[in-house]
């Protein structure tokens, strides 16, 4: 029964063989996400990600290596964009320059929806008189 | 119709206008002929890129020892065309005193020499890049690109694609003239 250490031995080191497994899962899953939302400059309007192209590839690698070196996302998005700007977000950030973008939707839906209470109202009135009008 | 209701139905018209001009000047940014948007590096210190020469025993590129008087860094590989069409470019200027360095961008190394012995060697030290972090760091798009750095090591320029004697003529020779002296 020599063989019995042995046993639990490799007994008591699986759950960190696993647990070592589940990181590297993790980690993988970090990648595809922070790929997923970066733009591949070549392909302009593919993800990382998606994007087959050597820049891209080589930036998957890059986004690996600073994941299994520690950094958090926020620090890997910023690496990049100090390299290539904004552009490489696939999703512009709110800041001053992008207000128009982000707000210009909303500020023509408030304008139609008011337009649209004026001619409702305007239309309603005349109605009101016209109704009088017969009555009358 | 009262002047009030015609600007009322003149908005939409005008607003599209200023969207569309808005959307124009935008796209006006982008470089010459192709869809490279202005470098994130541009206005800022070149960042220290350390690298092997592409010929053995010679000496590597190390940005920073090159601080103390402008150059032109140009990325190239043997397998890009647009970097055949250029070349020329970069003999003319290295012919007319000015310092070119280049970085070799994931290159077979053997190839990208013979491109040089056959071509001529602009470069006063060409690095390469062979994982291609370098072009990272610089923020490539692809290759060929050319940047002008000035004496404090400022990225001054970025060109993204082949250079054209025109750029030579209406960009690079001035801004390295100016760059050179800029008292003059």
């Amino acid at each position: 029964m020599r063989a019995v250490p042995a046993v639990i031995g490799i007994l008591l080191l699986l759950p960190a063989l696993a647990s070592h497994a589940s990181a590297a899962e993790d980690s993988d899953a970090r990648v595809r996400a922070l790929a997923a939302e970066l733009r591949c400059v070549v392909c302009q309007n593919q993800s990382l990600l998606d994007s087959d192209a050597d820049l891209a590839k080589d930036m998957r690698v890059l986004i690996r290596e600073r994941v299994d070196a520690g950094d958090t996302d926020e620090a890997i998005v910023a690496f990049l964009v100090e390299r290539y700007g904004d552009f490489i977000l696939l999703q512009p950030p709110f800041k001053p320059a992008t207000w128009v973008l982000w707000l210009g939707p909303l500020a023509f839906l408030v304008l139609a929806l008011a337009l649209a209470r004026t001619r409702l109202r305007r239309a309603r009135a005349s109605r009101d008189r016209t109704d009088e009008a017969d009555a009358a | 119709m009262t002047p009030r209701r015609l600007l009322l139905y003149a908005l939409p018209a005008v607003a599209v206008v200023a969207l569309a001009a808005l959307f124009a000047g935008r796209l006006a940014t982008l470089e010459d002929g192709t869809d490279v948007p202005p470098s994130a590096r541009l206005d800022q210190a070149m960042p220290v890129i350390q690298l092997e020469s592409l010929h053995p025993g010679k000496p590597g590129l190390d940005t920073e020892a090159l601080r103390g008087a402008p150059y032109v860094l140009n990325v190239w590989a043997e397998w890009c065309g647009p970097c055949k069409i250029e070349h020329p470019q970069l003999l003319a200027m290295s012919r007319q005193g000015i310092a070119v360095y280049g970085i070799n961008y994931k290159d077979r190394e053997e190839r990208a020499r013979s491109f040089l012995a056959e071509r001529g060697d602009p470069f006063r030290a060409v690095g390469t890049d062979q994982d291609g972090k370098a072009g990272i760091e610089l923020g490539i798009f692809g290759v060929p690109e050319t940047f002008v750095v000035d004496r404090d090591g400022i990225i001054r320029h970025r060109h993204a694609g082949p250079l054209s004697e025109g750029d030579l003529e209406r960009v690079f020779l001035p801004m390295l003239a100016h760059l050179q002296d800029p008292d003059r």
